[in-house]
């Protein structure tokens, strides 16, 4: 990339460092500290450069990749309560299931319609909407993000049944894939409307006091 | 209600309405087995392009005399366009050494192209017996033309058949992997070699006498933040390949995906031909652009002082520039816009930017 002219070079290197930075923060707020976030990061960085590992059924999975999955993992079986266990699984299979049907009954090239994005962004919007939807929680859009676009690309391609080997890379594409993308893109929609939807209910609390029953968020 | 049970019942609702799509939908090539096109018009009711494509308001289309059009209203199956410009096609290179090397009269070194394709099952009706095989269908064929016409030049090629079936539009979230592995091998540019679905006529070419291939079409992405340069890069393209063989590049397609072009600015996707057409004629005419690709990237065979149409890479480094500019503006804002919802006021906002500030030159600790 860096024999591009320097002004290309320069976008290249810009948009990354700020996905990164994006990353590093997202990952941040995933009960990390700001250290185990980068080295998590670093060692997407460095999974890039590594052979993949191949699983049964034609899968395979980028030693980077197992980061996004793991940490999704980790969210939800860290999480406070069992019912937020149940949250976190209801809202993965609630992505899996979106990004499956979309795949399935929308035309294969996007932009069919103003809020057709492209399938590379669309799961983090899902993820954003139903994470929020059901939890309240950033959380818990970063874990159904990378969970549900896993398990949906999993179950995609294992019914392909092609009879010819179908490859399937899991987070193939380090930090810059998909599984990333989406978590990023899920924290950043529901951080968004949450924080507006958050301060709006405090004005409105603030503008009423009387109804001392309305519930504050968490 | 309870907010539970609210919650409950929305997923359950979402589950009842999703299930069916994801098990049994089924996509297609677009409007293909509704037997129908979309058709995009100028103003003059003129037809400038015909596709199973989705089209939508915002799309542009470059013709091949180089008017370019945007899409403004899509009534049906009918996209009307206006007209934007008459665009003259830049002489953009790329690579530092392409200068260098041209200066002494040298080609430049070839790295080698990286092929690919998103979706392995499009095929061609008249050579294939159906426009879609579920695995490596004809389109592959056509990509080992690609790289055959390329190595006989004596340009290395870096063809990866993985496939990244089922053919729906997963399929371009599970070439990412792909293109990052041809990015690693450090290739000169990459290629995403597809089909179109279309009326035959729409590709059909005569290049030379007597000659007849199918043509190519460019599609660049707008949707990510690469769309600048890969813009200037697939009209410097063009604009060899009008050179060389005038018509044979019938067009580019701006359109709304990103197609993966996030990854370097240097990868377009190529629509050789459509499903009506012949594989034959798409493996022709995949030949004709091969010298195109050689050309561009490597300069004319005879004399590269002399010869050489190239000029700087200027054209694209202002897109980039912009680009940048635009991105750093956007990131600036965004986080200045959401430190304000954060804050609740000027004042707090601007508190707590001091204080990020301060902990980021090290003159605060960081809590």
């Amino acid at each position: 990339m860096l024999r591009l002219a320097p002004g290309i070079s320069l976008l290249v290197i810009v948009s990354a460092l700020i996905f990164f930075g994006l990353a590093e923060r997202v990952l941040d707020r995933m009960r990390l500290t700001d250290r185990s976030a980068l080295i998590l990061l670093l060692f997407m960085v460095g999974g890039y450069y590594l052979p993949e590992v191949p699983l049964p059924g034609g899968i395979r999975i980028n030693v980077g990749g197992i980061v996004p999955i793991g940490v999704a993992i980790y969210l939800i079986a860290t999480s406070d309560s069992s019912i937020e266990k149940a949250r976190g699984i209801a809202a993965t299979l609630g992505v899996m299931l979106l990004v499956l049907s979309t795949d399935r009954l929308l035309p294969v090239e996007p932009g069919f319609a103003l809020w057709d994005l492209d399938p590379v962004y669309t799961a983090g919007l899902f993820a954003a909407l139903l994470g929020y939807l059901l939890g309240r929680s950033r959380r818990l859009a970063f874990a159904s993000a990378v969970g549900g676009l896993a398990l949906a690309d999993l179950i995609a391609v294992s019914g392909a049944g092609t009879g010819q080997d179908t490859r399937l890379v899991l987070g193939g594409a380090g930090l810059f894939d998909v599984l990333m993308i989406s978590g990023i893109g899920a924290v950043i929609i529901a951080e968004l409307v949450g924080e507006m939807r958050e301060r709006i209910h405090r004005e409105a609390l603030l503008g009423d006091k009387e109804d001392d029953d309305v519930e504050r968020e968490p | 209600m309870s907010r539970g049970s609210l919650r409950l019942g929305l997923m359950a609702f979402l589950v009842i309405l999703l299930l069916p799509g994801a098990v049994f939908g089924s996509p297609e090539d677009d409007h293909l087995f509704h037997g129908t096109y979309m058709r995009m018009i100028d103003e003059e009711g003129n037809v400038l392009l015909v596709s199973a494509r989705s089209i939508e308001p915002g799309d542009q289309y470059l013709t091949a005399d180089n008017r370019l059009f945007e899409v403004i209203a899509v009534e049906g199956e009918v996209a009307r366009a206006k007209f934007v410009e008459q665009v003259e096609l830049p002489t953009d290179r790329y690579y530092l050494s392409d200068f260098l090397e041209a200066a002494v009269g040298k080609r430049r070194e070839p790295r080698g192209i990286g092929i690919y394709h998103t979706h392995n099952a499009e095929s061609y009706v008249p050579t294939d017996g159906t426009h879609s095989i579920n695995g490596k269908g004809g389109i592959h064929q056509v990509g080992k033309a690609l790289a055959a016409a390329l190595r006989e030049r004596g340009i290395p090629v870096f063809h990866d058949e993985s496939l990244h079936l089922p053919h729906n539009r997963g399929a371009y979230r599970r070439s990412r992997a792909t293109v990052l592995r041809l990015i690693r091998k450090e290739p000169d540019a990459i290629f995403d070699v597809h089909r179109d679905a279309a009326p035959p006529d729409q590709y059909a070419v005569e290049i030379e006498e007597g000659v007849w291939v199918t043509g190519v079409q460019l599609v660049v992405g707008r949707a990510n933040q690469n769309f600048a340069v890969n813009r200037q890069y697939a009209q410097s393209l063009k604009r060899i390949a009008d050179m060389v063989y005038p018509g044979l590049v019938k067009g580019i397609y701006f359109g709304r995906g990103n197609y993966n072009q996030d990854l370097t600015p240097l990868n377009v996707l190529l629509e050789v031909g459509a499903h009506t057409n012949s594989r034959d004629a798409a493996e022709r005419g995949i030949g004709y652009f091969a010298d195109v690709v050689d050309f561009y990237f490597y300069g004319p065979r005879d004399d590269p002082r002399t010869a050489s149409p190239f000029g700087g890479p200027r054209g694209g480094i202002r897109a980039a520039l912009r680009t940048l500019v635009a991105i750093v503006a956007v990131f600036l804002l965004g986080g200045f816009a959401f430190v304000l919802i954060n804050s609740g006021s000027w004042d707090e906002a601007k508190k707590r930017l001091r204080s990020y500030w301060q902990r980021l030159l090290g003159t605060k600790e960081r809590r």
